[in-house]
């Protein structure tokens, strides 16, 4: 079996929805890539026409990562087949009972958006294309944009870093044209970028959102700017006095890295790592590969992700409940074959989906139980 | 594909929109700036592109500095003993190696691309279904 083209992704979604209407929603999102195609995500909730807590997931973000979108195409499908039928989604080392499943598709809504840009996929599986193509399919002349440094966090990046972290290469992104890590001419201003924040505005409920990316082997939770830190709630990312200050990370030796840390509620890193950890054992336990679970700046300093964006909304506005936010990168390193490391054989990739839908099957279950640990007097 | 030596324009790009600059390493010539001939969108059309690890030969920069001035794809991920993983190509790996840098090369990356592009699918294995679904 083969990975899913981009046709293959979109049709896999309305097979979904055509063939459980009674549970699913096929999403059409507002915006349109700049090869003109519509992204489409499904919507699983056993009653529709109440919002519950959201689960978001979102795959295919950069394009040389073939291996997003044919996970969440297989969670989607093994959910939806075991809801109908009543059954349990039987891994190997993994198992959702029936009840659990049911616990999940009756007690949250589970959005999939597993192919966040088609235009980038394509080109990368395009024989004329080319295979090791990261960001979306932007024309000239701007270029292509890496969607997962778009979102409005930090995204003015030199404002927010120390220039001695940025010059030294330690924080992930550009700001120049044609870098495979160019942030685009301003926050937001992707077509995939819009798509999925609309995603998480349509569903204020959203409580956990997951974006799946290759590789590592690793499970991600915020931030991804600097070390985070849980004393000091002053050395935050809304506060410009500590502006060109962050990015100087403790593990690139800086002597001045604890000058600043990004603040984590401590409350929040306690359920960020717990949500996480329950998510590597069930990944460990179909394939035994373990994941490691770390702070998004632990791999490197990045602006503009997701997983940042999406975590800062409470802070922004209190009123908005939190949200438990992951970047999964899937798959090992291959030391001497980076293409392989992005995509691997699709032998290898079959085990890979199997493992990490097992962790995203976690997550939902640890989701429940965090909400049902909130309702707690 | 050359690279030119010459002053960047403002915006940074030269040929009418076709190329983008890639700021001087080269020791001795700071005013100027290497231009290759890569599209604004970053892509090396008909340039072989290679797996490097690049080691820094001056101690004030980081491999990751001198490789992403060269305009090389730093491949953070990849963890090297010393240095970093990159892809770059052979006027990349040139101009690295001007700029004092170590270039380890490694795999081309046309090596074993026919086969992973033959892992992916042709036409829409959920055709079949969609249609039956549709008539339903």
């Amino acid at each position: 079996m083969p990975y899913l083209n981009v046709v293959e992704v979109e049709s896999a979604l309305q097979v979904v929805a055509a063939t459980h209407p009674g549970f699913t929603e096929l999403v059409t999102l507002p915006h349109r890539t700049w090869e003109n195609r519509v992204c489409r995500a499904v919507r699983v909730a056993a009653d529709l026409a109440t919002a519950r807590p959201t689960v978001v997931l979102v795959a295919g973000v950069h394009a040389r990562e073939w291996g997003g979108p044919d996970i969440l195409v297989s969670f989607l499908e093994r959910l939806t087949a075991a809801a109908a039928a009543g059954a349990e989604i039987s891994l190997a080392g993994y198992r959702v009972s029936a009840a659990d499943v049911d616990r999940i598709v009756g007690g949250m809504d589970v959005v999939v958006f597993p192919q966040v840009n088609p235009d980038g996929r394509a080109y990368s599986m395009r024989p004329d294309g080319n295979e090791l193509w990261r960001t979306n399919r932007r024309p000239s002349p701007v270029g292509g944009v890496d969607v997962n440094r778009n979102y409005d966090w930090l995204w003015d990046f030199r404002r927010h870093f120390d220039p001695r972290a940025l010059a030294r290469g330690e924080v992930s992104v550009s700001d120049t044209p044609g870098q495979d890590t160019y942030h685009g001419p301003e926050a937001f201003s992707e077509p995939e970028t819009r798509n999925v924040a609309w995603l998480v505005a349509r569903y204020p409920t959203t409580r956990f959102l997951a974006d799946v990316h290759s590789f590592s082997e690793l499970i991600l939770y915020p931030w991804g700017d600097d070390d985070n830190q849980s004393t000091e709630p002053e050395q935050n990312f809304r506060n410009p006095a500590f502006d060109r200050r962050r990015g100087l990370l403790t593990q690139n030796g800086h002597p001045q890295a604890g000058r600043y840390g990004e603040y984590l509620d401590p409350a929040h890193r306690r359920h960020l790592i717990e949500i996480g950890e329950r998510m590597r054992d069930a990944v460990e336990s179909v394939n035994g590969r373990r994941y490691t679970v770390q702070q998004g700046a632990q791999l490197y300093g990045t602006s503009g992700t997701s997983d940042d964006w999406t975590f800062a909304r409470h802070i922004l506005d209190p009123a908005r409940q939190v949200v438990y936010p992951y970047t999964i990168e899937f798959g090992r390193e291959r030391t001497d074959d980076v293409a392989a490391s992005f995509h691997p054989p699709y032998a290898e990739m079959e085990r890979i989906i199997d493992e990490v839908t097992a962790g995203l099957l976690e997550m939902c279950l640890a989701g429940l139980d965090r909400l049902a640990a909130e309702q707690l007097p | 594909v050359v690279f030119l030596l010459g002053r960047a324009p403002s915006a940074g790009r030269v040929l009418a929109g076709a190329a983008s600059s890639v700021p001087a390493v080269v020791p001795g010539i700071p005013p100027t700036t290497l231009v290759a001939l890569v599209s604004a969108s970053g892509e090396h059309r008909g340039m072989a592109r290679y797996h490097v690890t690049v080691v820094s030969g001056d101690p004030s920069r980081t491999a990751a500095e001198v490789a992403t001035d060269a305009g090389a794809e730093v491949i953070r991920k990849m963890g090297v003993a010393d240095g970093v993983a990159a892809l770059a190509t052979d006027e990349q790996i040139d101009a690295l190696t001007a700029a004092g840098a170590t270039v380890h090369r490694h795999a081309d990356l046309a090596e074993g691309r026919a086969e992973r592009l033959a892992e992916v699918g042709e036409g829409d294995r959920y055709a079949e279904v969609l249609r039956r679904l549709a008539g339903r």
